[in-house]
């Protein structure tokens, strides 16, 4: 009997856990991306305004390059690294269609710059506390805090499930803790009172 | 210690209460789940739900606006007001010389009224015998309301027709502003200074407009035109009600000079007879419509009743009254047409399903609401890769901005590789050897989404034939395209090596793994620029590439989606980027990396075929004289060191966009 009540009130709480999704799955898309424009001018790297906004991110681990991206916790943990190519080199190719609709041998363009502008796009993860930008020689020319593009965004988006505090709405919130109290309470009552039952028929 | 009864705790509820706290925990429960429930809401992207065109509301008020054409009066015409003519030359001493207005005259107290070229007559006849001017009496004016009657012809699968009668109407006004007093003029609600009127067809007006009724006459004459059609129908009798002057008696309907026997469009005067697509010849095999010798009823063949006046009318394989030449969607009854993203006027332009000159469909263009998988957005292609019913083009919750327009999507951004067109505003002319502006692609975006489509199909869905070796069997379904289209703000594919995206681009398009700039083709008398560049080795990337030349658009595409890296021989870092991009490289550092290049799950390489990139093809040589110490494997043609039709991706380079394939999302 008491495994039967256990395992009825642990239906009924995974139950009422799995419901929970369905308030914050409200079918909206929130994924969101971190903006970050930096200025790389000669050896100089400056960066701009950080900025978090609704949206999906390229895939970020399919790039060759001599820079490195690095995603990290507050506590400096690294979340993710990758690779990013200099923005400052270009590269391309020449290629002419003759009058006679033959096509020229292809020669190549390379574009070498001292100034050139990269943004990176970074999917949102409430973990990410930093990112870490390293030249090609491996030096650190950027260490970008992330949490006040969070903090700016919230401020602007407080009903953002990543922004509230209290990700359930109360009536749902009340109706859980109701349901768990009274889960323990009729616990509580059966184990109780068999056992009083029991010392009534000993005696 | 024994337990008694002393000793047990006092239940909390009494047995017999066990059963409603039950009732009411699982009510909690409900509570719980179906307020979870109701929570939801419906998510972004879904269609909206299908709506319903109304009715066209019978009563209407109508305003006719002026459409003023300007011109410059010809000698020795002068440019003045209808009034001012007559008060110059008299009533008959002038004439008109272009029906076109050169001006309006404007005042404190008046509407803009009309002036025209006009030119005094000149007399070469002796004067005419003066007989005294018939005494006329000035109409009573008549105040009519505008009512638009829609008329049902007498079966009810026949289209409905609208015509208008009457108009609200003032002796003094000249409503239309083409210079004409409504008094004297033969529409005094539609711009028509010439008031031709040859055909005395609904009394002058341009077909379309809204006749006047300025005496019984002309009264009568639009009067018959309304009548025979309206004859059976409620709507007649409301007419008359509302309009109590109103008679139109007296007259008969066979202005056009056909009896409606003869008729194969009795309620539209249409002397000609007009059918061109000669659906009349067809009906007459149809007993049920004619009996040898006349019409039994009305055949509403004739082009002025025709529904699709230059189509065969027989076929209609949805049985809406609609045939098929002029049904923008043949699988599905409406009668109606609707199509709400006009997809069907994009599809006008392909001549593979419009015919210009016989103005109907060649086939089934799937466009009409009723057969279009996204009825609010643009996609005349319909694709629906994922065969779920709903486009591609209302499959993208993430295109959030407008100027993102969905072409191709297989799945969401993050497990695809999103590839976004953009058209340049420039191009390049070699021979005068500078950039020029072109607004081929960014004026018109049917044009620059017909490129975009050729591009899609005859460049990254023909991945399989630019292959040495097999590429995944559905790289189709890899990929999603898009275009973004903001005339105002067009790409610049020259001005930097890979191009320069619009302002606002980034961050409007956040998840692109690449944008490609098209540019369109200068052809000069010494060839047409058809390079390319981009901005990086890898996604995301930033690609040039000639809007016209898809073996330029792969190769570019092999640098910035794949990885791939130049096979032909420049020099190193100064002309091109060398480099072994690992893993599963095209291109080595050295000649036992290129020999001992991993396998992994793909083809192994043929270790004899790794050479310096300076060893030409003997057949093919390039650069003979460049020698440079970075290897290569495949074998020429290779589209990553030549750009044209026949070059392939070798193993190497498959083996790369295998990897690349297979890598997204990577971890």
């Amino acid at each position: 009997m008491k495994q039967q009540i256990i395992t009825g009130t642990a239906a009924i709480l995974l139950a009422c856990l799995l419901v929970l999704p369905a308030y914050a799955a409200d079918g909206t898309d929130y994924s969101k991306v971190f903006f970050i424009p930096f200025t790389i001018d000669e050896n100089n790297v400056t960066c701009g305004q950080v900025v978090l906004m609704y949206g999906h991110s390229p895939d970020l681990g399919l790039q060759s390059g001599t820079f490195r991206g690095e995603i990290a916790e507050s506590g400096a943990k690294t979340i993710r690294s990758f690779a990013i190519w200099d923005p400052r080199v270009r590269f391309g190719d020449t290629v002419v269609k003759r009058p006679d609709g033959s096509v020229s041998g292809v020669s190549g363009i390379l574009e070498k710059t001292d100034r050139a502008d990269l943004t990176v796009i970074l999917p949102f993860s409430a973990a990410s506390g930093t990112f870490n930008l390293y030249d090609d020689t491996g030096v650190l020319v950027s260490s970008v805090d992330l949490r006040p593009a969070v903090s700016a965004f919230c401020s602007s988006n407080p009903k953002d499930p990543d922004c509230s505090r209290l990700p359930l709405p109360l009536p749902a919130l009340i109706g859980i803790v109701l349901v768990v109290i009274a889960a323990i309470g009729i616990l509580y009552y059966r184990k109780y009172r068999n056992k009083g039952i029991t010392v009534d028929k000993n005696q | 210690m024994k337990w008694n009864n002393a000793m047990t705790p006092r239940p909390f509820l009494q047995s017999q209460c066990r059963i409603p706290v039950m009732g009411i925990l699982l009510v909690l429960f409900l509570v719980c789940c179906t307020s979870g429930a109701g929570a939801a809401t419906p998510s972004r992207g879904l269609p909206p739900p299908a709506t319903t065109t109304p009715a066209p509301t019978p009563v209407q008020l109508v305003m006719a606006t002026p459409t003023p054409t300007m011109i410059t009066c010809p000698a020795p015409c002068a440019c003045m007001e209808r009034s001012a003519a007559v008060a110059q030359w008299g009533t008959n001493g002038f004439s008109q010389c272009a029906e076109q207005a050169c001006g309006y005259a404007t005042g404190a107290t008046r509407a803009p009224v009309a002036k025209y070229c006009f030119r005094q007559t000149v007399v070469t006849q002796p004067a005419a015998p003066y007989y005294p001017p018939p005494v006329t009496t000035t109409p009573t004016p008549t105040y009519y309301q505008l009512v638009t009657i829609p008329i049902t012809t007498t079966a009810t699968q026949e289209p409905k027709k609208l015509v208008t009668l009457s108009i609200p109407y003032s002796p003094n006004i000249d409503a239309d502003l083409d210079g004409l007093p409504d008094t004297n003029d033969n529409c005094p609600y539609s711009y028509n200074p010439g008031q031709q009127d040859a055909d005395r067809e609904f009394l002058g007006c341009p077909p379309g407009s809204v006749a006047k009724m300025p005496d019984q006459s002309d009264l009568a004459i639009c009067a018959e035109l309304v009548i025979e059609s309206a004859r059976k129908t409620c709507e007649y009798n409301a007419f008359v009600k509302a309009n109590p002057g109103f008679t139109g008696g007296g007259c008969n309907f066979k202005r056009d000079g056909k009896g409606d026997a003869c008729d194969n469009c009795r309620n539209i005067q249409n002397t000609g007879q007009a059918d061109s697509d000669g659906d009349c010849e067809s009906l007459k095999n149809d007993p049920a419509f004619w009996d040898g010798t006349q019409w039994q009823k009305d055949p509403l063949c004739g082009d002025a009743c025709d529904i699709c006046p230059y189509a065969d009318n027989t076929q209609d394989s949805d049985h809406d009254g609609v045939p098929d030449g002029c049904d923008n969607c043949r699988t599905m009854a409406n009668p109606d047409r609707i199509d709400t993203d006009k997809d069907c006027v994009l599809l006008q332009q392909d001549p593979a399903f419009w015919d210009s000159v016989k103005k109907v469909w060649i086939q089934d263009p799937h466009c009409g609401n009723a057969c279009d998988t996204c009825p609010s957005d643009v996609n005349p292609e319909q694709l629906d890769t994922n065969k779920d019913g709903t486009g591609d083009a209302c499959s993208c919750s993430w295109c959030t901005d407008a100027r993102i327009r969905p072409v191709y999507i297989s799945g969401e951004t993050g497990s695809s590789i999103d590839i976004i067109f953009v058209p340049s505003a420039t191009g390049y002319d070699m021979k005068q050897t500078k950039i020029v502006q072109r607004d081929d692609y960014n004026k018109s975006e049917p044009v620059f989404r017909g490129i975009v489509l050729d591009n899609i199909r005859n460049g990254f869905f023909k991945l399989d034939s630019y292959s040495s070796k097999p590429v995944p069997a559905d790289f189709r379904e890899r990929f999603n395209f898009y275009y973004y289209w903001d005339p105002s703000s067009p790409a610049d594919a020259h001005n930097q090596c890979g191009g320069t995206l619009p302002s606002g681009f980034g961050t409007a398009v956040p998840f692109r793994d690449a944008a490609i700039i098209l540019y369109p083709a200068v052809a000069t008398s010494v060839g047409t620029a058809a390079g390319g560049c981009s901005n990086s080795l890898g996604s995301p990337a930033q690609i040039s590439a000639p809007g016209f030349w898809q073996p330029t658009l792969l190769h570019e595409s092999g640098h910035g989606v794949f990885g791939l890296v130049d096979t032909y021989c420049s020099r190193p870092q100064i002309d091109t980027y060398y480099g072994q991009n690992d893993p599963y490289s095209n291109v080595w550092i050295s000649e036992s990396n290129c020999k001992q290049s991993p396998t992994g799950p793909y083809w192994p390489l043929n270790a004899t075929t790794c050479r310096r990139i300076d060893a030409d093809d003997p057949a093919t040589p390039k650069n003979p004289d460049c020698s440079i110490d970075f290897w290569r494997s495949d074998p020429d043609p290779d589209v990553m060191r030549d750009t044209d039709f026949s070059s392939r991706f070798g193993t190497a380079g498959v083996r790369r966009i295998t990897y690349v394939f297979d890598s997204y999302p990577s971890p």
